[in-house]
C-alpha cells in the first residue's frame, strides 16, 4: 500500500499520544488509589460505591449513637445504683428504728441520717448530664425531675423515652423516666393525689392530701373526686363553700359545705388541706391511687418514724414502710435490669455492626480500589510501549530519500 | 527542426513535471492538499519518408490524484466523529464532577443526615442544632452548584451554537466563492481543472462537516450545492444563505439556528445532526434538560419531604416547625415553573402557575401545554422527553381552574385571556436545584420534638403502658392543616383515653379535665386487644364516620310489658328492613366491590353492628346509653324494676331502700351485669345505664303503685321526657357508629341511617399513640401538646429516617438512591459516548489514512521523481545539444 509522508508521521504520533494517554490514566489511578475515578469508568460499580459509602456513613453514625447511648445508660445506671445504696441504708435504719429498746429520741437520731440519705436521693433523681439536661425528666430535660411544692415531691417530667438508632431497624431507648423509676411504684396502702386544676382563677393550691381513715377509704377505692367551689350565696351566711362529686359519674358526695382554710376537706376518709383563697368555680381533682412516689414515701418515713407513742402503731408504720421500700427496691432493680439489657444489646449490635462494616469495606475496596500490583506492572508495560513508540518514530522519521540527495 | 522541437518539448515537459513535484513537496504538509502529477502525451507523429516520425511530447494536463468516494466518506466520518467527540467532551465534565466528593451530592447528603442523628442524641444542644442548619446549607449549596454547573454548560452550549453558526456561515460563503472561482477558471480553460481550488473547496467542505452534517449535489460536473437540516439550501452555486442564531420563542434562553432563505428565517435546529453542532444539540436535548430535571426532582424531594416532616415537629420553644427549606410551592416558584410562549396571541395577561403535588410521580422531564379549539378550549399536555401526550381534556370557561395530572404536578390557570394556539413550557423541576435554600435560620427553631405527648395516669390500676406516638401520614397531609394542630402550642382538643372495660375504650375531649366530653364525631367503644400493642386512634386519613341518626334512635319505645320492641330499623311506615350496602374500591387494583346486609325487624344495635362488621372496608361499633330518674312515693306498694329481664329490686339480692334510689339501682346493675358490657352510674338523682355492646336496654316497671314510675330523661345523648308507668316497659335501642376506610362508601335504603348516603365526617386526628399491656376499666391516658419537651427527639429521628425513606419513583427509591441512579446514568452515557467516539475516531482515522494513501504526498516518491524528471530534463537538454551539433555540423559543411 502506498503511504504518504503525512501518514508516516501522523501514525507515529497517534501511537505516542495513545500510549502516553494510557500511561497518564494508569498514573492517575495509582495516585488516587482508585480503580473507578469517574462514574464512566464503571457505571454500575459507581452506583454501588455510592450506596456502600452511604451505608458506611450510616454505620459510623450508628456506632456514634451506640457510644452516646452507652454513656447515657451507664450514667443512669450509676445514679440508680447510688439511689439503691441510699434506699438500702434507709431500709436498714427503718429496721433499726423498730428496735423496741429505742426511745423516740434515739429514733430522731436515726432520722437525722435518713434525712441526709434522702437529700442524697433527691439530688440523684435530679442529676444532670454533661450538657446540663436532667436525665430522669423524660423529654422535659430542662426541668428537674422532682420538686417539692412545700408538702410533697411532685414528678415534673413526662413519660418521654428517647430512642436512637444503633443499627438498621434497631432503636434503643437512651433514658429511663423518673416516673417509671421513682413515681410509679406499687404502694403498701391506697392513697390519694390531689391537684388544683390548671383552669383555676385563684392561687389555691393543695398543701396536704392524705388518707386519714384508711379503712373507710379502702372501701370506696378507687373512687376519684372533684371538689368544686360554689358561689358565696349557696350557704347562709354567704361564704366560701364547696361541693364534692364523684368522677366521672357526677354523684354528689357532699353539697354546699362551708369552707375555711383551717378545716381540712374530708371525703370518705381522705383529708385535704388547701393553701390560698379559692374562687368560685375553682376545682381540685382528687385521684385515688395504689401507687407511691419514692421521695414522698421516704420523706413520710423521715417525718413520722420518731413520732409514734403507741408501739403497735409504730410497728404497723414500720411494716408498711418496709413493704413500700421493698417495692421501691423492686422497681429500681427492674429499671437497672432494663438498662443492663439495653447495654447488652448495644454491645452485641456493635460487634455485629463492626463485622458488617468489615464486609462493606471489603466490597467497597474491591469495587473502587486499585489492584496495585496489577496497576504497577501495567504502568511499566505501558511506559515500555510509549518508549518503543517514541524510538520507532524517531527511526522512521529519519528515513528519507532526501538524506541521500547530495 | 524536428529534433530541436522534440528536445524542447521534452525539456518543457520535464520542467512542468519537476515544478509539479516541487509543488507537491512544498504542499506536503498542507491540510487537504491532493498530490498532483503531470499527464504527458506523445505528440501526434508526422508521416514522413515512408513512416511516422515522432514529434515529441506534450503536457496534457496536471492531474489531481484523489478519490471522490473517499472524500465523501471522509466528510461523513468527520461529521460523525465531530458529533460524538463534542458530546463526549461535554459529558466528561459532568462525569468528572457528579460523583466526586468535592462536587457530588452523596457526601453532603450523608453528613447532613449524620448531623441530624447527632442532634437526635442531644436535642437541647444548640451547637448540634446549628450544625444541622449549616449542613443543610451545605447541601443546598451543593445542589445550587450542581445545577449551576449544568446550566453553565447549557449557556456555554448556547455560545458554542452561536459561534458554530457564524463558522458555518463563513464556510458557506467561502464555498460559494470557490464555486464561483471554479466556474470562472473552468470557463477559461476547458480542459484543465483548477486543482488547487478543488482542494481548497474540499477542505472547506471537510471543515464544514466538522461542524454539521449536510448533503451535497454536484451540478454541471464541478459546482457543489450544499443542503443542511431538513433540505434547506445552504449553498447554491455561487450563492450562500446565511445562518442566524435566534432565541427559541417557546423556551427563552435557548439558542437555536435559523437559515435565511429568501429573506425568511426558518428555524432548523431540530433537523440538524452530525458535526459539533449535532453533538452539542444532542447533549442539550438528551443530557442537560434531563439531568437538570432529575437533580431538580431530588432538590424538590429533599425540600418537600423535609419540610413536611419538619412541620410535623415542635421546636425548642414549643412552637410547631416552620418550613425547613424554602417551600416548593411558593408563589414565585410556582410561577417560575411555567413559561408562556412568546408566540402566544396578545393580550399577554395569562396568569399561570405549576404546583408540585406528589414528588413520587415526578420524572424530571419538561412538558408542553397547548390549547386549541374555538369557544371551549381543549388542552394537551405533552411530556417532552418522550413526546408522549400525558393528559388531555377540556378547559372550563371560568378561571381560576386547576388541571391535575398524574405526573406529580398540577397546573393552575388563574386568570387571563387563554386562546386557541397558546403554548406553555412547563419545567416542574428543571432549575429547582438552583433555588433550593434553607429557610430556617434560628437553631432553636429546629423542630426535633413531636407535638403530642401521652401520659398514663398515676392512678391507673391496670398495666397499660402508653408509647409516645407522633404525627402520622406526614407528606400526604400537611400536619399544620389538621384541626388538631390548628393552634400552635396547643392540641385541639387535648384527649383523654378512658377505658370502659378491659377491652373497650372511649376517646374523649379533655379540654376540661374535670369533665371530659365526647369528640365530634365520637370515638367510643373502640376495641382493645390486651397484652399487645394497639394503635388507639384512627390511622386512615381517608376514614369517614357515619352514625345512626333516625329520630327513634333518640327516644325509648314505651308500652305495656311484653309488647314492646326497640322499633328498629323502621325506615318508613309499613317497611321494617334497612339494606346497608358498602362499596369498596381497591386503590391498587381498582377492583370495585359491593356487599350488603339487611337489618331485620327489631334487630338490636349490637347484632346490627356485628353484621355490618362482616362487610369489607367498614368497622362498626354500637353503644346504648340511657339516663333515668326514679319517682317513688316510698309507700308500702313498692316500685319494682327489671332490666333486661333481671329483677333489680329483688330483696334476695340485698336490702332495697324504700323509696327506691338511683344509687341502689346503679349498684345493683353493676353487680348483676358485671362483665356483660352493661354498667350503670348514678349522680344521686339520675341513673345512667350504658351498654358498650349496643344491646337493647329493656326497663320494666312491674310494681303495682300507679304513682311510682321511671322517667327517661336522656336516650343516647339526646334529651327525652318519657314516663314508664307501672305495668309498662321501655325499650331503648343503641346507636351504630360506622367508620369506613378510604375508598369505602356506605349506602343505605334508609332506616337507622339517613337515606341514601349518610353524610360522612372525618375521624382522622393526624397523630397516633400506641398502648400495650392490660389496662383496667377506668384507667385513663391523656394526650396533650408537647410544649415543654425540649429533650424530645422523635421528630429528629423521623427526619433522620428520611435518608432511607423511599419517596421517589412511586415510592421505590430514596433520595440517595435517586442520586446514585443519576450518577449511574451519567456514567453509562459517558462510557457509551466514549466508546462511540473511539469507534468513530478509528473509522475516521482509517478513512483519513485511505485518503492520505491516495492523495497524500510521499516525499520519498517525490524525491525519486525529482531525480527521474531531472534526468529526463538533462536528457532533453542533451537532445537540444545534439540538435545544435547536427545543425553546427551542417553549417560546417558549407564553410
Amino acid at each position: 500500500m502506498r503511504l504518504s509522508s503525512l501518514q508516516i508521521f501522523s501514525q507515529g504520533l497517534v501511537g505516542i499520544t495513545n500510549a502516553s494517554a494510557e500511561v497518564a490514566r494508569t498514573q492517575e489511578q495509582i495516585a488516587t488509589n482508585r480503580r473507578v475515578v469517574n462514574p464512566s469508568d464503571d457505571p454500575i460499580a459507581s452506583t454501588r460505591i455510592l450506596e456502600l459509602e452511604t451505608e458506611l456513613s450510616l454505620s459510623t453514625q450508628y456506632q456514634r449513637n451506640a457510644d452516646n447511648i452507652e454513656g447515657r445508660l451507664q450514667r443512669a445506671e450509676t445514679q440508680i445504683d447510688s439511689i439503691e445504696g441510699a434506699v438500702d441504708r434507709i431500709r436498714e435504719l427503718v429496721i433499726r428504728a423498730g428496735n423496741g429498746g429505742f426511745t423516740n429520741d434515739d429514733r430522731v437520731q436515726i432520722t437525722v441520717e435518713m434525712e441526709q440519705r434522702l437529700q442524697e436521693v433527691v439530688d440523684l433523681v435530679n442529676s444532670r448530664d454533661e450538657t446540663g439536661a436532667y436525665i430522669f425528666s423524660g423529654f422535659k430535660s430542662d426541668t428537674p425531675a422532682f420538686s417539692n411544692n412545700g408538702s410533697q415531691y411532685i414528678y415534673q417530667g413526662d413519660e418521654g423515652v428517647r430512642y436512637e438508632q444503633i443499627a438498621n431497624g434497631l432503636s434503643v431507648a437512651s433514658n429511663e423516666t423518673g416516673k417509671a423509676l421513682f413515681a410509679d411504684i406499687p404502694a403498701a396502702r391506697n392513697s390519694v393525689v390531689a391537684t388544683a386544676s390548671f383552669a383555676n382563677t385563684s392561687d389555691v393550691q393543695v398543701s396536704v392530701a392524705r388518707v386519714a381513715d384508711q379503712t373507710t377509704f379502702d372501701t370506696v377505692f378507687p373512687e376519684d373526686y372533684v371538689i368544686r367551689f360554689n358561689g358565696l350565696g349557696n350557704v347562709a351566711p354567704p361564704g366560701p363553700n364547696y361541693t364534692v362529686t364523684r368522677s366521672p359519674d357526677g354523684q354528689v358526695i357532699s353539697a354546699d359545705v362551708p369552707f375555711d382554710l383551717a378545716t381540712p376537706i374530708a371525703i370518705n376518709g381522705v383529708e385535704i388541706t388547701l393553701n390560698g383563697t379559692p374562687a368560685p368555680n375553682d376545682t381540685i381533682v382528687v385521684e385515688s391511687t395504689s401507687k407511691q412516689n419514692m421521695l414522698n414515701t421516704l420523706q413520710n418515713i423521715v417525718d413520722n418514724l420518731a413520732t409514734f407513742g403507741d408501739p403497735d402503731e409504730r410497728s404497723a408504720f414500720i411494716a408498711d414502710s418496709l413493704n413500700n421500700i421493698d417495692n421501691i427496691q423492686t422497681v429500681l432493680s427492674s429499671g437497672r435490669g432494663r438498662i443492663g439489657a439495653r447495654l447488652n444489646t448495644i454491645e452485641a449490635t456493635r460487634a455485629s455492626q463492626q463485622s458488617l462494616d468489615l464486609i462493606t469495606n471489603q466490597t467497597l475496596s474491591e469495587l473502587r480500589d486499585l489492584d496495585y500490583a496489577e496497576a504497577v506492572s501495567q504502568l511499566s508495560f505501558q511506559s515500555f510501549v510509549l518508549e518503543a513508540a517514541q524510538q520507532s518514530f524517531v527511526q522512521v522519521a529519519n528515513l528519507s530519500l532526501f538524506n541521500f540527495l547530495r | 527542426m524536428g529534433l530541436l522541437n522534440i528536445g524542447v518539448s521534452g525539456l518543457l515537459a520535464s520542467q512542468s513535471a519537476i515544478n509539479t513535484t516541487g509543488h507537491n513537496i512544498a504542499n506536503a504538509n498542507v491540510e487537504g492538499y491532493s498530490r498532483q502529477e503531470v499527464v504527458l502525451q506523445t505528440r501526434a507523429p508526422q508521416f514522413e519518408n515512408g513512416g511516422f516520425i515522432g514529434n515529441g511530447v506534450d503536457v496534457e494536463t496536471v492531474r489531481r490524484i484523489t478519490n471522490e468516494f473517499i472524500t465523501q466518506q471522509l466528510r461523513i466520518d468527520t461529521a460523525n466523529f465531530a458529533e460524538l467527540d463534542a458530546f463526549s467532551n461535554q459529558i466528561a465534565q459532568l462525569d468528572a464532577s457528579i460523583a466526586s466528593a468535592n462536587t457530588g451530592l452523596t457526601v453532603v447528603l450523608d453528613s447532613f443526615f449524620s448531623s441530624l442523628a447527632a442532634a437526635a442524641d442531644a436535642p437541647t444542644s444548640i451547637p448540634a442544632r446549628q450544625l444541622v442548619i449549616s449542613e443543610a446549607e451545605r447541601l443546598a449549596q451543593r445542589f445550587n452548584i450542581l445545577e449551576e454547573n449544568i446550566s453553565n454548560q447549557g449557556s456555554n452550549i448556547n455560545a458554542q451554537i452561536r459561534s458554530i453558526g457564524t463558522e458555518v456561515d463563513q464556510l458557506a460563503t467561502s464555498i460559494a466563492r470557490l464555486n464561483e472561482k471554479i466556474i470562472d477558471t473552468q470557463s477559461e480553460s476547458v480542459n484543465d481543472e483548477a486543482n488547487d481550488l478543488y482542494d481548497q473547496r474540499d477542505e472547506a467542505l471537510r471543515q464544514l462537516s466538522e461542524l454539521v452534517s449536510y448533503s451535497t449535489s454536484v451540478q454541471d460536473g464541478n459546482i457543489v450545492n450544499i443542503f443542511i437540516g431538513g433540505g434547506q439550501p445552504l449553498v447554491l452555486g455561487a450563492v450562500s444563505n446565511s445562518v442566524v442564531p435566534v432565541d427559541d420563542p417557546l423556551e427563552p434562553g435557548r439558542t437555536e439556528l435559523a437559515i435565511e432563505v429568501n429573506n425568511t428565517l426558518q428555524v432548523v435546529t431540530d433537523s440538524f445532526s452530525g458535526g459539533q453542532l449535532g453533538g452539542l444539540l444532542r447533549y442539550r436535548d438528551e443530557v442537560v434538560d434531563s439531568i437538570s430535571g432529575s437533580i431538580g426532582v431530588l432538590a424538590v424531594a429533599v425540600s418537600s419531604v423535609f419540610n413536611a416532616q419538619h412541620r410535623a415537629g415542635v421546636d425548642l420553644n414549643g412552637a410547631q416547625g416552620e418550613d425547613f427549606f424554602t417551600p416548593i410551592n411558593s408563589d414565585a416558584f410556582s410561577r417560575a415553573r411555567i413559561q408562556a410562549s412568546s408566540l402566544n396571541a396578545l393580550p399577554n395577561d395569562r396568569d399561570v402557575g405549576v404546583n408540585i403535588d406528589d414528588i413520587s410521580q415526578l420524572v424530571g422531564s419538561n412538558y408542553r401545554l397547548t390549547l386549541s379549539g374555538g369557544g371551549t378550549l381543549n388542552y394537551n399536555l405533552t411530556r417532552i422527553s418522550d413526546q408522549t401526550v400525558v393528559s388531555t381534556g377540556t378547559l372550563a370557561t371560568t378561571f381560576p381552574q386547576t388541571l391535575n395530572t398524574d405526573q406529580g404536578f398540577s397546573i393552575s390557570l388563574n386568570s387571563g385571556t387563554f386562546q386557541d394556539g397558546d403554548s406553555f413550557l412547563i419545567n416542574p423541576t428543571a432549575s429547582a436545584a438552583s433555588s433550593i435554600a434553607v429557610n430556617l435560620q434560628d437553631a432553636s427553631g429546629l423542630a426535633l420534638g413531636s407535638p403530642v405527648i401521652a401520659d398514663a395516669s398515676l392512678t391507673n390500676a391496670g398495666t397499660g403502658v402508653i408509647t409516645q406516638g407522633g404525627v402520622i401520614n406526614v407528606g400526604t397531609v400537611d400536619p399544620q392543616s389538621l384541626p388538631a394542630f390548628a393552634n400552635s402550642g396547643t392540641l385541639t382538643p387535648p384527649l383523654v383515653i378512658r377505658f370502659t372495660s378491659a377491652t373497650t375504650y372511649d376517646v374523649l375531649d379533655n379540654s376540661d379535665p374535670v369533665n371530659p366530653v365526647h369528640l365530634s364525631p365520637p370515638l367510643r367503644n373502640q376495641s382493645f386487644a390486651p397484652n399487645q400493642p394497639n394503635a388507639l386512634l384512627p390511622y386512615d386519613a381517608e376514614a369517614r364516620y357515619v352514625t345512626t341518626t333516625a329520630a327513634h334512635v333518640f327516644s325509648a319505645q314505651v308500652g305495656a310489658i311484653g309488647t314492646v320492641s326497640n322499633g328498629y330499623p323502621d325506615p318508613a311506615p309499613g317497611i321494617t328492613t334497612e339494606t346497608i350496602t358498602v362499596n369498596t374500591i381497591d386503590a391498587s387494583s381498582g377492583v370495585n366491590a359491593t356487599a350488603s346486609v339487611t337489618l331485620l325487624d327489631g334487630e338490636s344495635a349490637a347484632t346490627a353492628a356485628a353484621r355490618i362488621n362482616t362487610l369489607n372496608g367498614v368497622t362498626a361499633t354500637a353503644n346504648t346509653e340511657a339516663r333515668l330518674e326514679v319517682v317513688d312515693d316510698g309507700d308500702a306498694s313498692l316500685l319494682r324494676v327489671r332490666l333486661n329481664g333481671v329483677d333489680l329490686t329483688d330483696p334476695a339480692g340485698g336490702a332495697v331502700p324504700n323509696p327506691l334510689t338511683v344509687d341502689a339501682l346503679a349498684e345493683r346493675i353493676n353487680q348483676i351485669f358485671a362483665g356483660s358490657g352493661i354498667s350503670a352510674s348514678s349522680n344521686g338523682t339520675q341513673l345512667t345505664v350504658r351498654s358498650v355492646n349496643g344491646t337493647d336496654l329493656r326497663f320494666e316497671n312491674f310494681g303495682i303503685d300507679a304513682s311510682d314510675q321511671l322517667n327517661i330523661v336522656e336516650v343516647n345523648g339526646a334529651a327525652a321526657a318519657q314516663a314508664v308507668a307501672n305495668g309498662q316497659e321501655a325499650v331503648i335501642g343503641g346507636t351504630v357508629d360506622v367508620v369506613s376506610d378510604g375508598g369505602a362508601t356506605l349506602f343505605t335504603s334508609g332506616g337507622l341511617f339517613t337515606n341514601p348516603t349518610p353524610q360522612p365526617m372525618s375521624v382522622y386526628l393526624g397523630y397516633q399513640v400506641s398502648l400495650s399491656g392490660a389496662p383496667a376499666a377506668g384507667d385513663t391516658f391523656t394526650i396533650d401538646f408537647n410544649a415543654t419537651g425540649v429533650g424530645d427527639n422523635r421528630n429528629a429521628l423521623a427526619l433522620a429516617a428520611l435518608q432511607t425513606a423511599d419517596v421517589l419513583d412511586g415510592g421505590s427509591a430514596s433520595i440517595s438512591d435517586g442520586y446514585a441512579q443519576l450518577v449511574a446514568r451519567v456514567g453509562a452515557q459517558t462510557a457509551a459516548g466514549n466508546l462511540d467516539r473511539d469507534a468513530a475516531q478509528s473509522l475516521l482515522t482509517q478513512t483519513t489514512e485511505r485518503r492520505n494513501s491516495v492523495a497524500g504526498v510521499n516525499l520519498d516518491e517525490e524525491a525519486a521523481r525529482l531525480i527521474q524528471f531531472q534526468q529526463a530534463y538533462t536528457a532533453s537538454a542533451q537532445i537540444i545539444s545534439v540538435a545544435r551539433q547536427i545543425f553546427d555540423t551542417l553549417l560546417g559543411a558549407f564553410r
